[in-house]
């Protein structure tokens, strides 16, 4: 008779929630919440409560597959990875180290992600590895790092608690981040102002003083105004432009131009709005901005993001206790998967490749001569491979063939691959046109560390064996390394491959499993074994020296509404799935939830089109169509359609538009144009 | 007070009166339920925060029917487990109760009326604390009352941690998650179904923990509701929850036979 609580970190999104996994006698039975745990206090969402039920799942893969005779078969561990060393090591002989490309993932440990792009690196010889933060923050990135000097979240979830004012925009935090939700809450409960600005009534807004509907892909304009109004106002942060930040005539000669008048032309926010709304935030001392992906995933991304980061330093509301710019993350481990390296730009740590210095850093660290060309980003590597310049791409835990832009494009690339590895722990719509299937071990059957949204680096401890044959990430890719004859691989656990994170990588430089102990981690940067980690960034001075004003000028999206296709078409996530559902839709309960799909649309637009609640119809874009259920509700604006993208049956992101951000090569997911049509 | 806890289990254990003890264990700075089987074990053993060990030991028990098992109660917990008695969970000549007197801060925290168990173990009996809150909101009038719960009830995130953190929710489907009841998918769910089919469901039996309150991601008074309902059931059947292991539950009919055949 055994039984324990082991300490673990939720698998879903970034909240970051301390779970303790319920194991009896070996096996998984449950979840509860950690009541010591500084996010989640023993709450979790139902997500949370249930994430322990996929792991036993029967679906789980526990062999490797080959393809043979066009069919997936079962294999030895042996014979699927000396194919993948060999066919690896093939193509890089005969086309060169850069027609590989690997996928890392946002749903691994950070030690996994580690190896991942190491063995990218120094071991096929390319920086061509990406994963899904392309998706969803690539813009955060390089918006953040432009103007702050550093992308990640600024300051820390608890601290929302005593804010003045909070403007969420692009968030739906109630669905998509619970826990974050609730301390939002609790904030208004305790006095704080909420402001929302979002183009769906999501459930948020019931808690809002403001709220502000707007067009999708019209940020920066309703962003100017708001700049706008401030300076018109008195109301900007003198003392901090002066000391702290560069170019503010320039931002303030460019929103000159953005009167009330102009904007509510633009984004349809009646003018009065504008000016509450910016006044509001303004006169806040501490004001806090939240977003996520309704600000990101545009062509105009970084602009987006830019245009926060100047209201941010506008109002002073950086580098102090309760303020901030706050892109809440929507992975488990998505801002690990970028602090680590998976990214085709930087070393881990965000240590550009293109830097002469951090690349001799990096190859004395390593052992191996390393390449300096930035690598390919996901879009662009789909391309790559659909224009045969990428010949073979490993994937692990990503599932492109739900979560990208245009899946039909997606799947005709992928099929041209030489050789197709996918690393994953269900048979997901990616893994079926693999070569090679290996079956990776979840979360609850391995340690290591995921990075939560407020750059909290936590221990996950293993809490049961592995499933079947499957093996950990980090193991099986340091497997196919050393079968490739690299070194550098050896590692005996992932708490050796955080040491050797740590000494490469200065911003968790004082990191290490002893140190993270089970309750809630460290905060990075934290750069030495005596520094007791990070709550919030740029305090004093930015991460960059001075703080960068960016005049930003209003750019329409790629793909307008037109005759033929005269709705905007909008995607996103539910509160009871996630992503493309491989995990929630293999939950009963949240299965019963919500089955499947459906599309919001308004309920002048359904009259017009004879469209009744529940009925299946037709949406169509110029990438595809699908057939989905109605959902009429007033919470979406009129001209505007929403569809969740878990269902790989009514698959949003068979319309969506793959429009890139010239800078982040995000691409344009919350705007594209399509046609609704009743079904004859 | 924690120093004595571990004295008194390991003597327990010691003297093999129970081959395992259900407590709290402090890990790195994380304390959750563990079954400690060894003396050694012990040091890691602690009493705050509390956890709802009532949800543990009847899956314990349920594989383990023969094992002699003892379990770490503070008042509500020891409560806890003469409901679970009445509805056959567990069967109390079965299991050894080691109880765990609270603090007065743990009483004050809990709002809770009866900090103690009736058999102290360790620790010293304080005075209990009684809801404000319930006797704040009767003296509302009923259209400020009904706005109160509309507002607290629009924060339900669905989660179903009140039903999930309950150790006396031991329904095996539960009726809250059926379409019949309470229509799926929706954020928040329907007021005031979800959360007044609930209460009714526990009304003869919920012992007050506040587990459901605890697990509560958006701090909904649920207990105060609940502490209306469990009033009525004193004034309506004379009957408190928790209280006497040999008085029947009044909202739960005990069939003599078998089950009564559903008819067509």
């Amino acid at each position: 008779m055994k039984y324990e609580s082991v300490p673990s970190v939720c698998p879903y999104c970034g909240c970051g929630c301390g779970i303790l996994l319920q194991v009896l006698d070996g096996k998984l039975v449950g979840v509860l919440p950690s009541k010591t745990h500084p996010i989640n206090q023993g709450a979790l969402c139902i997500k949370g409560w249930n994430c322990y039920q996929f792991v036993n799942n029967p679906d789980r893969l526990t062999t490797p597959l080959m393809r043979k005779n066009g069919e997936l078969e079962p294999v030895t561990w042996e014979e699927a990875l000396s194919f993948v060393a060999d066919k690896l090591g093939k193509i890089k002989g005969e086309s060169g180290p850069d027609s590989l490309a690997v996928l890392a993932s946002a749903k691994c440990t950070n030690e996994e992600n580690y190896v991942i792009q190491k063995f990218t690196r120094a071991v096929l010889g390319t920086n061509n590895v990406d994963h899904c933060a392309r998706l969803c923050h690539a813009s955060t990135v390089t918006g953040l790092v432009g103007s702050f000097g550093s992308g990640a979240m600024t300051n820390s979830v608890p601290e929302f608690l005593e804010a003045d004012c909070i403007l969420i925009t692009g968030s739906n935090t109630i669905e998509q981040h619970p826990l974050i939700g609730t301390w939002l809450m609790d904030a208004k409960e305790r006095g704080a102002k909420i402001i929302v600005v979002d183009p769906r009534e999501i459930p948020i807004v019931k808690f809002a003083d403001l709220y502000l509907q707007f067009k999708p892909g019209t940020d920066v304009a309703w962003l100017n105004a708001f700049m706008n109004i401030i300076i018109q106002e008195g109301l900007e942060d003198k003392a901090f432009i002066e000391e702290r930040t560069d170019g503010y005539e320039e931002l303030k000669k460019t929103v000159e131009k953005y009167t009330p008048e102009f904007a509510e032309k633009v984004s349809s926010i009646p003018k009065e709005q504008l000016i509450d709304a910016a006044k509001m935030f303004a006169s806040a001392d501490k004001g806090s901005i939240i977003y996520s992906m309704g600000i990101t995933q545009h062509t105009t991304g970084t602009d987006n993001v830019q245009s926060i980061a100047n209201l941010a330093m506008l109002t002073g509301n950086v580098g102090r206790r309760s303020t901030g710019v706050n892109p809440l993350r929507g992975q488990n481990n998505v801002q690990g998967a970028c602090d680590v390296g998976g990214l085709p730009n930087v070393y881990p740590g965000y240590q550009g490749v293109a830097d002469e210095n951090n690349k001799k850093k990096f190859e004395e660290a390593w052992g191996v001569t390393l390449d300096d060309k930035i690598g390919l980003t996901i879009v662009e590597m789909l391309n790559g491979v659909d224009e045969g310049r990428i010949k073979g791409l490993y994937i692990v835990g990503e599932n492109p063939m739900l979560s990208d832009p245009d899946i039909n494009h997606v799947k005709e690339s992928l099929q041209k691959l030489d050789l197709l590895v996918v690393q994953d722990i269900f048979m997901s719509e990616t893994a079926e046109l693999a070569d090679v299937v290996l079956p990776a071990a979840s979360y609850a059957e391995k340690d290591g560390t995921f990075t939560a949204t407020d750059r909290r680096v936590q221990k996950l401890t293993k809490a049961i064996e592995t499933v079947g044959e499957s093996r950990a990430d980090w193991d099986i890719v340091c497997d196919v390394a050393q079968r490739m004859g690299a070194e550098g691989f050896n590692f005996n656990s992932s708490s050796e491959i955080m040491d050797e994170l740590a000494s490469v990588s200065p911003i968790y430089g004082g990191m290490s499993f002893e140190r993270l102990g089970s309750n809630g981690g460290l905060l990075w940067p934290c750069p030495d074994a005596e520094h007791s980690g990070t709550e919030f960034l740029h305090s004093g001075k930015f991460t960059k020296g001075k703080g960068s004003f960016t005049a930003i000028d209003f750019i329409e999206p790629n793909e307008m509404p037109d005759d033929e296709y005269p709705f905007i078409l909008s995607t996103g996530r539910l509160m009871f799935h996630y992503h493309t559902g491989t995990m929630t839709r293999r939950t009963p309960v949240l299965a019963s939830e919500v089955s499947t799909g459906s599309v919001e649309i308004n309920p002048e637009d359904a009259e017009r089109l004879s469209i009744s609640n529940g009925e299946m119809i037709k949406v169509r874009s110029r990438r595809g169509e699908i057939e989905i259920q109605a959902q009429v509700t007033d919470k979406i604006q009129k001209g505007m359609i929403f569809i969740p993208f878990h269902f790989a049956e009514c698959a949003a992101n068979l319309l969506t538009n793959p429009a890139l951000d010239p800078k982040a090569k995000i691409p344009e997911l919350k705007v594209c144009s399509a046609q609704v049509e009743k079904i004859t | 007070m924690d120093e004595q806890l571990r004295e008194f289990v390991k003597g327990l254990l010691a003297k093999g009166d129970v081959d395992a003890v259900l407590g709290l264990r402090a890990v790195e700075g994380c304390v959750a339920p563990h079954l400690f089987t060894s003396a050694e074990e012990v040091s890691s053993l602690v009493s705050s925060p509390k956890y709802p060990v009532g949800l543990v030991a009847p899956m314990l028990l349920a594989d383990y029917p023969e094992a002699k098992l003892g379990i770490v109660v503070r008042g509500c917990d020891e409560r806890t487990f003469v409901e679970l008695a009445k509805r056959g969970q567990v069967d109390l000549d079965n299991i050894t109760l080691i109880g765990f007197a609270c603090t007065s801060e743990d009483a004050e925290e809990c709002r809770c009326e009866q900090p103690y168990p009736t058999k102290i173990d360790v620790g010293e009996k304080v005075e209990g604390v009684s809801n404000s809150e319930l006797a704040r909101i009767e003296e509302m009038d009923l259209e400020d009352r009904l706005d109160y719960w509309a507002y607290q009830f629009s924060k339900c995130m669905k989660c179903y941690g009140c039903k999930n953190a309950c150790p006396l929710c031991i329904c095996e489907s539960c009726i809250l998650e059926e379409e019949a009841w309470v229509k799926t998918g929706d954020l928040p769910p329907e007021f005031p179904s979800f959360h007044l089919i609930r209460a009714y469901h526990t009304a003869d039996r919920c012992i007050d923990c506040k587990e459901c309150e605890k697990a509560c991601p958006a701090h909904i008074p649920l207990t105060t509701l609940y502490g209306m309902i469990r009033k009525d059931m004193e004034e309506l059947f004379g009957y408190r929850a928790g209280e006497d292991v040999k008085k029947k539950p009044p909202l739960v009919t005990v069939l003599e036979d078998s089950a009564l055949e559903e008819s067509g």
